[in-house]
């Protein structure tokens, strides 16, 4: 069997929730206002707001990947693209294409090395090379299982689990200067999670410590002791300030608390972790090399690779090893993507024997069942089933993909 | 002074037999030189020009500037390049974009505002990062392809006889033939040139160990990259069992990383690129770290434009621990003919421009026509 055909497609879909969770909380138009995108100069805050305001699409975008063999068995994938689409489109396009053509896919984990030997010694060993190098490594392995007749779960060496335990991602945080309608959408977000019938859901908080947890306890209050709660501060603390409000979500009985510090800290994220004992989980995991500088450090107990982030189905199950050699949970991360994150995330969580739990981005998604022949995203009692049949188990409905593609082939 | 705007352009050279080249930092082929230009203009009309390193697949960095950089940027006042270079980090920091393509983007429009900045204010880059320590950086004569032995030991002499006082050979080839290469290039030139050898991160560790013995032997200056670049234990570990000085970095990034680094003993020779560790801005901060640990510098450039040597001299003659640079040794026409004045290379020094900004004059038509995206 060989590779004849590599395509990445960037799309864009209309958010129709209007505004996408993550921008809500850690936009630049959030925090600063749209006419002013560097206000806060007189901010003392540390980390500085201007260092933590990240990009935002209007729409929900991706770029998902298209691979045809010889066989004519085609397998799709997904590159993490939430911003700037068609840079992950033009890296497989121009640079990982070439190297892929009259490949064996089978040779998935062989041709995994030969990607990411292209640009090691020039230190891409995260950010765009590795996006790419994800919906690429994913594609090969919804080939391999639909070849073999096999869901990938099978192929990763078998189901630890038939449904997925998932959590409600993206409840943003109230602010306290937004004020009531804010404080309202808030609650509205949690009572929506619960009436899904999740068991857990996320917040998203890193604005203000009192005001985090502020809202953490409304949602508490709210929700009750049976739900579990989780908390995303995007980086946005620093040691003093994750420990402190860590204390205060010890005590409301919150799961774990992620990204407490900007990514770059491994010692500083060890010391929040020693002090306490609220697990300490992060989920800017870029291959399993930086997963080993925070396990070496004691510095994470839930440790979130996002399967079209960190390099892929070959990239998610390496980690687990190491993750579970250590003794850390492993969950996959799912903040934003199309139906084929979700679903890859699913057989991953499916083979891992060390599963926290996984992540569900529970807006409405423009990219999830909407792109598909065959509804594969529903969650029941707080699950997602894992797909059964060959490969990821899903149908691509590429009409509709092509309807949503930005830029040129 | 607001940025009006940020326009990055691929461009494409022929160097004969560049396509034939053996080394093992040559995992994709190499069909010319090519590279990324940005070209950043105010309001009023100044223009700076920075380079990202972009040896293949120029058209990704393109595409970051053109779909995310310049639309965040556009707009806001030009002489802050510092809390530009934050608010680039950040567009992506919680995705983790702290190395590649991301921060090789930043790196070019960070070098293009520093240019406009020295121009508008009328002083060189390196009076804007407290003032040059020497007029001129003495350089080292960089071979990029594995050569064998033979010919290795014949280009030290001819080198030495261009006027370099140092040569830096490729080896991580194979054992015995590095081996070769070392023993003949020295017994080429004598002492009168200092030798280092690069291995990109071809060796297990005992080899490394192996050879640094040789090398030691040999007298050679340092040994770069002996093994992977993820191994950071590994590092450690040699730079504690080996007298010869460990080099790396040339593939690392940003102040945050080198830190790790530095904080692990990982090097003693740090080689950060300006073109990819996040241009001047991140390359000052790195010169701080490094300095604060009585570290050394070696500033990496290698298959680039002029731009990207021009930047890096303005912050090499700026920095304490910069004690030697690289400097390639091919025909490359984005080094020759970009510039209306060429750099100034002589007798083995590159000397610093002291006009405004990086200190050089872009030819237009040699852009235009080099251009081909």
């Amino acid at each position: 069997m060989r590779i004849v055909d590599v395509e990445a497609i960037a799309v864009s879909a209309p958010n129709p929730a209007g505004t996408y969770w993550g921008k809500a909380s850690w936009g630049a138009e959030e925090q600063a206002g749209p006419s002013d995108p560097l206000a806060h100069w007189n901010s003392t805050q540390v980390p500085h707001p201007a260092r933590m305001r990240p990009s935002y699409a209007t729409g929900i975008d991706t770029t998902l990947v298209r691979i045809e063999t010889d066989s004519g068995v085609v397998g799709w994938g997904e590159a993490k693209a939430p911003v700037a689409p068609r840079v992950a489109q033009l890296i497989i396009n121009d640079l990982l294409r070439d190297m892929l053509i009259g490949a064996d896919p089978r040779n998935v984990e062989v041709i995994w090395e030969t990607l990411y030997a292209s640009m090691r010694l020039r230190g891409h060993e995260g950010g765009f090379l590795v996006e790419a190098m994800s919906g690429v490594d994913i594609a090969l392995w919804d080939i391999i299982g639909k070849a073999t007749g096999e869901p990938i779960h099978r192929l990763l060496g078998g189901a630890y689990r038939d449904r997925i335990l998932v959590y409600a991602s993206g409840v943003p945080a109230t602010r306290a200067a937004r004020g009531e309608a804010d404080h309202a959408r808030m609650l509205a977000a949690a009572t929506s999670a619960v009436e899904r019938g999740f068991r857990g859901l996320k917040m998203a908080i890193g604005s203000d410590p009192a005001a985090d947890v502020a809202s953490v306890a409304a949602v508490r209050e709210l929700v009750g002791t049976d739900l579990a709660i989780f908390a995303d501060a995007a980086g946005n603390y620093d040691v003093g300030k994750a420990v402190s409000v860590g204390r205060e979500l010890e005590s409301l009985g919150v799961g774990f608390l992620e990204a407490p510090l900007p990514h770059e800290f491994i010692d500083g994220y060890a010391e929040v972790a020693r002090a306490l004992a609220l697990p300490i989980a992060n989920d800017v995991i870029t291959t399993r090399y930086q997963v080993l500088r925070y396990l070496k450090a004691a510095a994470l107990d839930v440790v979130q690779p996002d399967v079209c982030r960190s390099g892929g189905i070959t990239e998610l199950k390496r980690i687990a090893v190491l993750t579970d050699s250590f003794g850390v949970a492993f969950t996959p991360h799912v903040s934003i993507g199309s139906a084929i994150h979700f679903v890859a995330s699913a057989h991953c969580a499916a083979a891992v024997p060390n599963l926290h739990q996984m992540e569900y981005w529970f807006g409405t998604n423009p990219l999830g069942d909407a792109i598909l022949t065959e509804s594969a995203l529903e969650v029941k009692d707080g699950h997602l089933a894992v797909p059964q049949g060959p490969g990821l188990g899903i149908e691509v409905d590429e009409d509709k993909v092509r309807a949503l593609a930005v830029g040129e082939r | 002074m607001k940025i009006s705007s940020i326009e990055a352009m691929v461009l494409k050279a022929p160097v004969p037999g560049i396509g034939t080249w053996q080394a093992a930092s040559f995992a994709v082929p190499f069909k010319f030189a090519e590279t990324t230009l940005v070209r950043v203009e105010t309001e009023d009309g100044v223009v700076g020009w920075g380079e990202v390193h972009a040896p293949v697949a120029p058209e990704v960095t393109k595409t970051v500037i053109d779909t995310l950089i310049a639309p965040n940027l556009i707009g806001l006042d030009a002489l802050q390049p510092t809390v530009l270079w934050d608010r680039q980090y950040a567009l992506m920091r919680p995705r983790g974009h702290s190395l590649g393509f991301m921060l090789e983007a930043m790196s070019g429009v960070d070098i293009a505002l520093y240019d406009i900045a020295g121009k508008v204010l009328g002083v060189p880059v390196y009076a804007l990062l407290g003032g040059k320590r020497r007029d001129s950086v003495r350089t080292y004569a960089s071979v990029l392809q594995w050569l064998p032995p033979e010919e290795l030991a014949a280009a030290a002499t001819a080198y030495h006889d261009a006027g370099f006082s140092a040569m830096k050979l490729k080896v991580g080839q194979d054992p015995h033939v590095d081996r070769q290469k070392a023993e003949l290039a020295r017994r080429a030139v004598g002492d009168s040139m200092d030798l280092m050898a690069d291995a990109n991160c071809r060796y297990s560790t005992a080899e490394a160990v192996a050879m640094a013995r040789v090398l030691e032997g040999e007298g050679f200056a340092w040994l770069e990259e002996p093994i992977p670049p993820e191994d950071v234990a590994g590092y450690t570990l040699l730079r504690d069992k080996c007298d010869i000085a460990i080099a790396g970095g040339e593939c690392e990034c940003t102040h945050y990383r080198f830190a790790q680094l530095i904080g692990q003993g990982t090097f003693d020779v740090l080689q950060p690129d300006i073109c990819r560790a996040g241009g001047i801005t991140a390359c000052h901060r790195i010169g701080v770290l490094a300095d604060a640990h009585n570290l050394r510098v070696a500033p990496h450039v290698s298959i680039g434009s002029a731009i990207h040597i021009a930047a890096s001299l303005q912050w090499a003659v700026s920095e304490a621990s910069v004690f030697i640079h690289e400097f390639p040794v091919f025909d490359n026409p984005l080094v020759d003919d970009l510039l209306f004045e060429p750099l100034d290379w002589r007798a083995g020094q590159l000397h610093v421009s002291d006009r405004p900004g990086l200190g050089i004059e872009v030819r237009d038509e040699f852009v235009a026509e080099h251009r081909v995206a």
